[in-house]
Formats: C-alpha cells, structure tokens, sequence
C-alpha cells in the first residue's frame, strides 16, 4: 500500500495509546477512507429532500389499531414537551408516486430509526412534528387537519453524524483500550499477537449451557471461555438454528456474575428481542434474574418486536420507576435523611426535568441492548460524553453489522464479542447513497454517460459477433470525435461515420459498412441516408436510432421475403445513469462473492464500464460500504490493488490468532436435516458445519410430512406484473392455497404454529400482503397475520434473516441467472429459516437446468414437485 | 494607613499537552442519597447491602439494580466490598456482599457532593515558582476528536515539537492530588508523555496591603488564572518596600516617610516610586506606591514647611481636596499645636475666608470649622 503522502505527526492520544505510529498511520489511511465515505453519505441525505404524500385517513374507518398505538407508542428520546398530541392519522398516498420503489423508500424512511420533522415546503421552515407512527398499518399521526397534502422532510443524519464522530474519535483520541481496534488494520502476521490461556482457566459453573449430552454444547462452552478471557475480540461463527442466543446469553450471564457491564448490539430488533426475551422470559428467568438488570434502548417502541420486553424499554423504565419509587418513599412516616435527599431529587425531575432517574436506570442496568442505530440514543453515547463505560460489547447478527455500524458502540466498550454467520446476509447498502458517491469518483456527467456508453457497445459488440450482425450506433457522442471512440474501443472492425474528415464520400465506405462489426454513426439525416442506401447487412440499431420511416424502409429492403424478427432494437441509455449501473454490478459482485465464476464475469463488466484511472477508487469504495465486521474479521474485505502486502482488513485474521478468538459451531438445531440439506453442503461444506443435532429428525410434525420435508410447488416463473414490477400473481394464489391447507390441518391443534410467507421481491411481498388481508379479514395488518393457533408473518427473505418458523413459503417469484435469489447468502437465509417444513415456489425445471447457481440446482434436481390438483 | 502596593512582572508559564483523568465534583447525582445512607447504616452499626439498599431506598428496582449500583459506587471508589463473612472481596458479586464507605465515599457522603472523574486530553500551565504552591495553575480540556475533519488546522495551531515525558513538577502534583485553585478541579492521573508546546508568558502581580500578601498570575490583562494568599507578614513586606524607596527614611510606628523640606512638593501626601523592588527573593518591576504620608525630617524643615503652607491657599497644601479632611489629623500631628495655621497676609486671609465660606466648604466637605485645627 502506498503511504499517505502527508506526514504523519501524531497527537498527544496517539502518542500514549502505545500503538506504533506505522500502524497508527496504516490506521489512519483506512479511517480517512470512511470518513469520507460518510461525508459523503451525509452531503448526500442532507441535500435530499423527499415528498410525502399524504391521505388523512378518515376517523370512521381508522383501524382500531391505531387507538391503541397512541396510547403505546413512545417515540422520542428527545424530549419535547410542547408538542401537542392532537392531530390526524394519515396514510402515504402511493398514486402520487411515480414507482412502488420511490413509495416504499420514502416509508423506509417515515418507518426508520430516526424521527423526522416534515415540512411544509422545501426551504425547512414550517414544518408539523410526526405526533405518532403504526409501522403495521402504514400509518402517521401529524398536526394537520388538512385532507389531502404534500409535505417534505430531510431524512436525519443524525447516524451518520455520530458514526463521522466515532470514525474521527478513534482516528484523533485512539486510547489504549482501542488498540486492537487499531489491528484492524495491521498487518496480518503482528497483528492480534495477545494471547489468552482461556483453557487454564477453571471453567465457569455453567448457567444455561447445562445439558452435556447436547450436541455443540462444547464449542458453545470453549466460546463462552475464549470470550470470558479474551485480550480483544471474540467471533463466533454459527450458522442458522445453531444455538448463537442462547451462546450470547450463558456469556451474559457469565459476565454479569463478574460484576461487568454489557453493551449488546445488533443490526436488527428482531435479534436484541429474543435474547432479552429469553432472559426474560419463564423458561429462563429464574437463572438470569439474580444477574441481569436489562434495558432496551430503542428510539421508538413500537419496533420492539417482543411484548414482554417493552416494560425494559428505557423510557419506560424511567416513567414506571420514577412513580413507583416517589409513591413508596412518600409513604414512609419517618424518613431517614437518605429518603428525605432521595425524595428531593425525585421531586426536583419532575420539576425540572433534570435526569436523577435516568441516570439511576442506566447505572443499575448490566444489560444495554439496542439495534446499532438504535443504540445511538442512549443518552451516554448521543452526548459524546464518556469512555469504555462497557467492559463488554456483544454484536449479533454481526455479518450484517459494517465497520462503521460498530464502531460507534465499540468505543464505548473494552472488549468485542461478534457473533454471525458470514453465510448470511451481509448488511443493507442504499443504493442511492451510493451512486452518489460513484457519482463523486467522475464528477463530469458527460463524462460518466460516454464510459456507459462505450459500455454499452462493447456488451453490444459481443452479441452482434455472435449473431453476425452490425451494430450501428447513433449519438451525439458527448462532442468526442468519433476517430477517438474508436480508437479507444480498440476493436477490430470498427467504423466511424460521421460528415466529418471526408465524410460520406470516403471511397470504399459502402464496402466498409457491411463488412464492419459496428458502426459509431453520428445523429444526423445524412448519415441516415447513406446508411439506407448502403447498409445491406441484417444490423442491430442502438441508441436514438432514427425515425420510424427510416426503419420500416430499412426493414422492408433488408427482410422482405425473409423470415425472422425484426432485428432492429432501440437501446436506451437514459433509462439508467452511469452511477446506477456501477451502483448495480458493484452490488452484485459482492452479493456473488461466494461464487468464483459470476463474480469473475461480474468483474469484467465492472472493468469496462469503469475507466482505468477511477478502478481502484471504486473497487475501494466496495471494501468499505459492504463487507460487515465479520466479515473483515474472518475473511478480509479484498486487497487493494496497490496494496502489497496482506493486513487484517483485506485478508481477515490469521489462524494462530483465531486460535483464542473464534470458535465455530457446527450443529444445528432448528431444521430437519432434508431442509439444512442444501445450506449444509453448498454453503457450510468447507468447515462442516449445519450438522443436524440427533432429535431434529424425530420432531413432530404433521402438515405433508411425506415423502420430504422440501417440496416444489410450480409458480410458471412469469412475472405477470407492470413495467418495473417484480409480481407473480400465479405463484401468490399458490401460496395462499398451500397456506389454507395448512390452516384447515392445524387449526385443531392446541399448541400456536409459526408459518412465514416468504418472498425475494417486495412487490410480491406487497401483492401478498393485500391478498392475506383479505383472506384473514385483517385489513389493518401489514406484516403479522394472527388466525386462531396460526401467526402467519409475511416478510421478504432480506428482513427475516435472524427469525424462524414452523412452516415456510418461500417464493421464488421469476427466474434469471441474476435474478436476487442466486446470491449464494441470500439464498442460505432463505432455505434455512423453516423448523418442520419449506415449501418453494418456482420453476423447478428451470432451475434444474439453467440456473447458474450450483444450489439451486440441486435444490430443483433433489427435492419432489408437489402435484396440482 | 492602608496601603496596597502592586508589584508586578513578567513571569513565563510552561504549556504542556497532557492526556488523563480529571475529576471535578457534582452535586447533582441521584447516587448521593445512596451513600448517605450507607453512612446512617455506619453509624448504626450496620453495613449497606444490594438488600438494604433495595430495602430502604429503591424499593421498586430489582435486588440486582441495588447491586448493580453499588458495584459501580465501588469502582468509583467510595465504596470497599466485604463478602458475608467480612472478608475484603474481589471478584464475583454476591447478594450477600457488604459495601463499605471509604474515607473518599464519607467525604462525598458528609458534603453530598461526589468527585466525577473526566478522561481527555488537557492543555496544562505550569509554573515553577515559590509563590505557587501548585505548579500546575490552569488546566484547560483540549479537544481531538471532532465531527468535522480538521486536523490540519489544529495540527498548525498546536504546533507541537513531539512527545516528552512529565515534567517531574506535574508528576509530584499529581501525587499530591490536590484540587486546582481554579474551577474546583483534581488531576487524578496523567498518562506518562506529554506534549510540549511553546511558553505562554503571564503577568505576576503581588498585591502588598494590611490584608495580606497576594499572589496573582494573570493569563491576560483581566485574566486571573491563580491567586494564592502567601505566608509573608504584610507589615513587614510594607516596611521593606517603603523603606528601599525612601532609602530607609520610612517610620513604621508611624507609617510615614520622613523627608527634608522641599519648597518644589509641599504635598504631605506624595507617591513613590520604588526602583526594582524586591519581595524575598524576587525582584519586581519599578513601582509607584500612591499617597505615601511625608513628615518632616526634622525641625528644620518643619518650620520652613509651615511657613510655605501659611503662604499658599489651603487647595495647594494637600494634593486632593478630599486629602486634608482626610488627613487632617497627620497635619495636626506634623504641626499642631505648636504651628498655628493661619494666613500671613489680609489677601490670603480673604481668599482663605471667602472659600471657607462658599464652595470650598463644600468641597472639603469639613463637618466643623474645628476641624480645621485653627481658630
């Protein structure tokens, strides 16, 4: 790697954090790279200003629903006290969008982490403060009357700012705690050198990891150890149904019993959840009670997932607790100066507003628990305030947690825990953020739109030589001489014609043209001309082509008494941006990164479509926006290309220090073993994991548990939806068919059942929502489907990583070799979320024979079909 | 007489840059009522426990939130933990541990106050000089990490000459654990390098008056960053002063200079002028003391001082106007009862008369004829 080309004078933290000053600056190198990263993600949000649309939604037919949101939902952790509550409900008006996806994006946001102010026009001033939200039904309560209007909002940066801030924190003040945050970055052979004698150490009294007979419950207990002892970090990889909670939770327990403090953190609620509702819950509560004082941090309630953990929701702790400590010591005859004190300063919270109860919460709690974002509002880290106030930082779900996700808790804690499965998905990156920013790597626009488009021929070119035919393409050629172009497409057989440097007069040039493999033509009438008269070959036309009279004499002359289709084929580039088609194969590359052969194609288009000089800048860019800590710590995000040798962040850790650090668990528990099949010996092959534990083949279970507990159920792989709309309508009905049958099998059933409507697409998931409404009469419901014993969820594959059900209907909804579902860890996520049954939904036959996806191959060649009937 | 002679001079304060732990108190904590009561629990007998604790104070919290608030009582330090047979106890936490009040948890139990530690980084001034006890007289916190990117510039405006190790005044400082004169603060603990950037010059001004001798080191004109009261007697430091200004003519009974009769300063009240005065060891810059009362040296000059004034207007005999109600009583002691103070001709008689009667009055602000001494 080259050095920084500035000298690198280290401040006063540096100098005592005791990290050499080499490392220090390879550090530096890295973290200047995301900060600039989030500059730029943050110019980006802050000069995005979105429409919503809203619908006032009548207060006659407002779900019932929404009643009891009011009363519940908590939003905000900023207090602001001169909000009045009184306003409408009111829903987004989707006809006012020009796409579902624009529709769905601005929700994404009304529905994210962070509370938003809309305003009444684009300059900010007069805004109306979002009173309530219902995620579920889709809905927001806001001070206005009107019926029908369009607001504006800024989506908050508040994450990005304070991730700016953790980046800078740990670049300016690194403390010595932070070294192995540090090592991140060093190189592979001296970085992580510390060692722990983990295996000297006399082995806990075992809490919840009692049972000696489980399988996996060694790895299980040799984490807990490494973790207890580790000197930085400590990774485990496991993969679905394997036992990771209930990991994190005899480690808490561990750790709790020492006296620490526990900082737990994860990219989705979902997974905080259910480790705080198996700390809280029956079967565990008696164990984890003496230990555990839990707190949910979350920025409003209704993202809790679990009911029995919103009473630990800090907000609600502080109101709850603050009342019931006043009423008991006010009712002492004769208090002692301590209550009198105590008393006083209860007293004065209220008066004043100040924090006495918050901060006794936050100091009485070993538990802190909260999404990454999420986690942002514990009023310690949104005040900047404050060192490792956590000896300990748990991460769940880490393969979907980025460097930059992390690092904002990480420097509030001593040590790292990491737990995920790098087979899994890896975290969400928007799309336009990131254009953005490709955008920034060539700031010319014509510039960027001449690379799409030599692009474009040269993905043209190949087809038309493999067909044989021309390829002429017209366009203004952003005032490039065409002589250039094609010199720069460095290809044989390519001709430039243009009125320019002799013209059309050029002797030869009628020969030329149907002798050539593509023709740089420029936009004008007589060249169209020309080309009419001389062009005698069958030819593909690009770009702008010109007017429809041209083409049907074109036609006419070239087919007549021919058969075949019409070869002419206008190519619009205007449908898509340079940034996005970067943004688009970027994306893919890592979505493909467990499969050599795409991304070696993959990388190819890349390199075409992405100027020599701006290669490297890009390719950077991708090491930091996608690869999550897990990742980088197991794997390594890529060497760069002016990289020379190895460091941890390219290449992942080395074994001898994995050998304290990271323990991987290899049974499984949640599956039988037909459905962990696929995952076991496509995705886990190499270190043997998703072994079935020995019960999971004699569950219980009763809705078509013969002949496999997989079955194919045939979809037609067509979508049947609009311009731009991934819909398979076929395959909806069927779902919803194998879904009654479910229900009219198991409703008789005492015991509740847990079946999940999965799809890869949200606008499937969209038309599936309106179409499980309707069945279950629930027309309020978004994404939770309750019908006597049965909760049905609705969820594309992306959400429900991290969660389970009895039965799963995975959709497949189309079928392509690009198509979303071939990411291999996409893909894992799907095919291992089912506990009893998976059914799927697609062209088994396709998928047999063309799919480029080795799973999925074997997914269609091994599993029945179900008959229709 | 009241005097307060400034001395003054410049002095220069080294600057460190210093990474460490800084506490300042606060009153404010919902932790107080805690220790309070585990000092009732003293002095009853009895120690505080997670039971206790929940048991007479936070009555709705769970047994491990009691324990979970005295763990962290004790890591700040105002707590030791006795296991339940009362054995000092490392380690696992039990319900059963006992936690008991350390002189640092009495001291913030008894003035409900609890010192909170702050980790940073500090810009220090330190000065090595008798007259400060403490080297170190301003502690400022400096600030690294910013959302913004601005290293370059804070890189150029520290302009740091790289890494050194504690200068042996802090580091005795710092053992002594002493809280700073300035904004109620205490260095904890320092990490062992700091940075060294260049002298800050300060102004030392030592304030000599019948109240004591004080010791003030100005950052700028109106910035006073220290000001310790010194052990040095007033009264003598006066004498020492006054007298190298009047070479040795000051009477400290009497606190006057004795001065030979100069018909150009007839002034009984006159400022002086002290060439590089020294207190101690330490030598100052010149320095004028105002209103030093003279007295005539000898009998000589005292009938020639009288006989100067009685020629003059009384305005002329004081150097303010307020001076002679003022110090009516030391011209009295100079030249009563054996001068009479009256005018030597029928126009000064007039003058002196007319202006007794008119505003003159007034300005001398006089209570009674009487007071002028003469009849």
């Amino acid at each position: 790697m080259n050095p920084p080309k500035k000298q690198f004078q280290p401040n006063l933290f540096q100098i005592n954090s005791e990290i050499p000053n080499w490392l220090l600056q390879k550090g530096n190198y890295y973290l200047i790279q995301y900060s600039s990263f989030l500059h730029q993600l943050r110019e980006f949000i802050e000069n995005n200003t979105l429409e919503v649309h809203l619908l006032k939604v009548d207060a006659q037919t407002a779900p019932k629903n929404l009643k009891q949101a009011e009363t519940k939902a908590r939003f905000r952790f900023i207090k602001s006290p001169d909000i009045n509550d009184d306003g409408n409900w009111y829903r987004l008006n989707s006809k006012r969008y020009s796409s579902k996806k624009e529709g769905d994006r601005i929700s994404d946001f009304l529905f994210g982490d962070f509370a938003v102010k809309l305003y009444e026009d684009r300059s900010g001033i007069a805004g109306c403060e979002i009173l309530h939200r219902h995620e579920e039904s889709g809905r927001i309560k806001i001070n206005s009357s009107k019926k029908e209007m369009t607001l504006f909002f800024q989506p908050d940066t508040y994450q990005v700012r304070m991730q700016l801030s953790a980046i800078n924190r740990l670049r300016h003040t690194p403390l010595r705690e932070f070294a192995p945050l540090y090592d991140i970055f060093g190189s592979v052979s001296s970085s992580f050198t510390a060692k722990s004698d983990w295996a000297q150490m006399p082995e806990p009294d075992w809490i919840i990891l009692t049972d000696d007979f489980i399988e996996g419950i060694k790895q299980q207990r040799e984490f807990v150890r490494k973790a207890l002892y580790s000197p930085d970090f400590a990774i485990l990889d496991g993969p679905p149904g394997s036992g990771k909670t209930t990991t994190i939770i005899e480690l808490v327990l561990q750790l709790a019993k020492l006296g620490k403090r526990i900082l737990l953190c994860s990219s989705t609620h979902v997974a905080i959840d259910n480790v705080l509702e198996r700390i809280l819950g029956e079967n565990d509560c008696e164990k984890c009670e003496p230990w555990v004082m839990p707190v949910r941090i979350a920025t409003f309630e209704d993202q809790i997932s679990k009911e029995i953990v919103k009473p630990y929701e800090f907000r609600n702790l502080v109101r709850s607790k603050r009342k019931k400590l006043r009423k008991s010591l006010s009712s002492i005859l004769n208090p002692s100066p301590a209550q009198i004190a105590f008393l006083d300063y209860l007293k004065e919270d209220l008066a004043n507003g100040e924090d006495s109860i918050e901060r006794l919460i936050l100091e009485s709690a070993n538990l802190v628990a909260g999404t990454c974002t999420g986690i942002l509002q514990h009023p310690d880290i949104r005040s900047g305030k404050g060192w490792p106030e956590f000896d300990y930082l748990i991460v769940d779900e880490a393969s979907k947690v980025t460097f930059q996700d992390f690092v904002m808790p990480a420097l509030h804690a001593k040590r790292w825990v990491l737990v995920g499965d790098v087979h899994q998905l890896s975290p969400y990156v928007d799309d336009d953020s990131l254009e953005h920013f490709i955008n920034n790597i060539i700031p010319d626009e014509g510039e960027r739109n001449f690379f799409h488009q030599m692009h474009a021929i040269r993905v043209e070119f190949q087809k038309a030589r493999q067909y044989g035919e021309v390829l002429t393409f017209f366009g203004d050629w952003h005032g490039r001489d065409l002589e250039d172009m094609a010199s720069i497409l460095q290809g044989e057989g390519i001709l430039a014609i243009s009125l320019l440097r002799g013209g059309l007069n050029a002797p030869g040039l009628g020969l030329q043209i149907n002798s050539a493999d593509v023709l740089l033509c420029q936009e004008h009438t007589e060249v169209y001309t020309f080309l009419k008269n001389c062009l005698r070959v069958k030819s593909r036309l690009l770009n702008k082509a010109p007017g429809e009279g041209f083409w049907v004499r074109y036609q006419q002359a070239l087919h007549l008494n021919r058969k075949g289709k019409v070869m002419g084929w206008n190519f619009d580039f205007t449908d898509r941006s340079w940034g996005n088609a970067v943004v688009s194969k970027i994306t893919q590359y890592y979505s493909f990164r467990e499969n050599s052969e795409a991304t070696l194609q993959i990388l190819q288009e890349l390199e075409s479509l992405i100027p020599k000089h701006s290669q490297e800048k890009v390719m950077d860019l991708k090491r930091i926006a996608f690869p999550s800590i897990l990742e980088v710590l197991q794997r390594g995000a890529d060497m760069g290309k002016r990289q020379n040798s190895p460091d941890v962040f390219s290449s992942g850790l080395s074994s001898p220090s994995k050998e304290c650090r990271f323990v991987s668990v290899q049974f499984q528990h949640r599956m039988h073993p037909d459905i962990a099949e696929i995952s076991k010996d496509y995705f886990y092959s190499e270190n043997g994991n998703l072994q079935p534990g020995s019960k999971m083949k004699t569950r219980a279970w009763h809705f078509r548990s013969n002949p496999c507990r997989v079955e194919w159920y045939s979809n037609s792989g067509k979508n049947t939806g609009k311009k731009d709309e991934i819909v398979n309508s076929i395959e909806a009905d069927h779902m919803l068919k194998i879904l009654c049958e479910f229900i009219d099998e198991s409703t008789h059933l005492s015991k509740t059942l847990e079946v999940a409507v999965l799809t890869f697409y949200r606008d499937q998931e969209a038309l599936l929502m309106k179409m499980l409404r309707k069945l279950f009469h629930q027309p309020d419901q978004k994404y939770e489907f309750l019908h006597k014993n049965i909760k049905v969820s609705l969820c594309t594959v992306d959400r429900f990583q991290g969660q389970e059900a009895d039965l799963v209907l995975l959709g497949f909804t189309k079928v392509g070799k690009w198509a979303h579902f071939n990411s291999p860890n996409r893909l894992n996520v799907a095919l291992t979320r089912a506990r009893h049954k998976l059914i799927l939904f697609g062209n088994k036959n396709w998928f047999a024979n063309y799919s480029s996806s080795e799973a999925l191959q074997a997914l269609a060649n091994r599993f029945p079909s179900i008959l229709h009937t | 007489m009241n005097y307060e002679i400034i001395l003054s001079k410049s002095i220069t304060a080294k600057r460190f840059g210093v990474q460490g732990t800084v506490a300042s108190p606060t009153k404010r904590s919902s932790l107080i009522p805690v220790l309070m009561l585990a000092a009732e629990l003293e002095e009853e007998g009895k120690n505080l426990t997670a039971l206790a604790l929940r048991a007479n104070l936070l009555s709705n919290l769970s047994i491990v939130a009691s324990k979970n608030i005295l763990d962290r009582l004790t890591r700040l330090g105002l707590f030791y933990k006795l296991d339940s047979n009362g054995y000092f106890q490392l380690g696992t936490i039990e319900i059963g541990d006992a936690y008991v009040l350390t002189e640092m948890g009495k001291e913030a139990a008894n003035q409900q106050e609890i010192w909170e530690n702050q980790y940073g980084s500090w810009e220090i001034l330190v000065v090595n000089h008798p007259y400060f006890p403490m080297s170190i007289i301003e502690l400022i916190p400096s600030k690294f990490a910013k959302e913004e990117d601005k290293e370059d510039s804070e890189n150029s405006s520290r302009q740091n000459s790289g890494s050194s190790p504690l200068p042996r005044l802090v580091l005795e400082q710092v053992e002594k654990n002493q809280e700073l004169s300035k904004g109620r603060k205490r260095i904890e603990n320092l990490e062992s390098k700091c940075q060294t950037y260049p002298d800050q010059p300060l102004i030392l001004k030592v304030k000599v008056s019948s109240k004591g001798v004080i010791a003030q080191l100005f950052q700028s004109e109106n910035e006073l960053i220290s000001n310790p009261l010194l052990d040095i007697s007033p009264n003598e430091a006066i004498t020492e002063l006054l007298n190298i200004a009047s070479n040795g003519n000051y009477d400290s009974v009497n606190n006057q200079v004795r001065t030979h009769f100069d018909p150009n300063n007839l002034s009984l009240e006159r400022s002086i002028e002290i060439y590089r005065p020294k207190l101690g060891k330490e030598s100052f810059e010149n320095t004028l003391v105002p209103r030093v009362p003279h007295f005539p040296k000898s009998r000589e000059d005292a009938i020639q001082w009288h006989y100067h004034l009685l020629c003059k207007t009384p305005i002329e005999w004081f150097s303010s106007p307020t001076a002679f109600n003022k110090h009516e009583r030391t011209f009295a002691a100079i030249f009563a009862p054996e001068f009479e103070i009256l005018p030597v001709s029928l126009e000064s008689a007039v003058e002196f008369n007319r202006q007794l009667n008119t505003q003159f009055y007034d300005r001398m602000n006089f209570e009674t004829l009487n007071d002028l001494a003469y009849s």
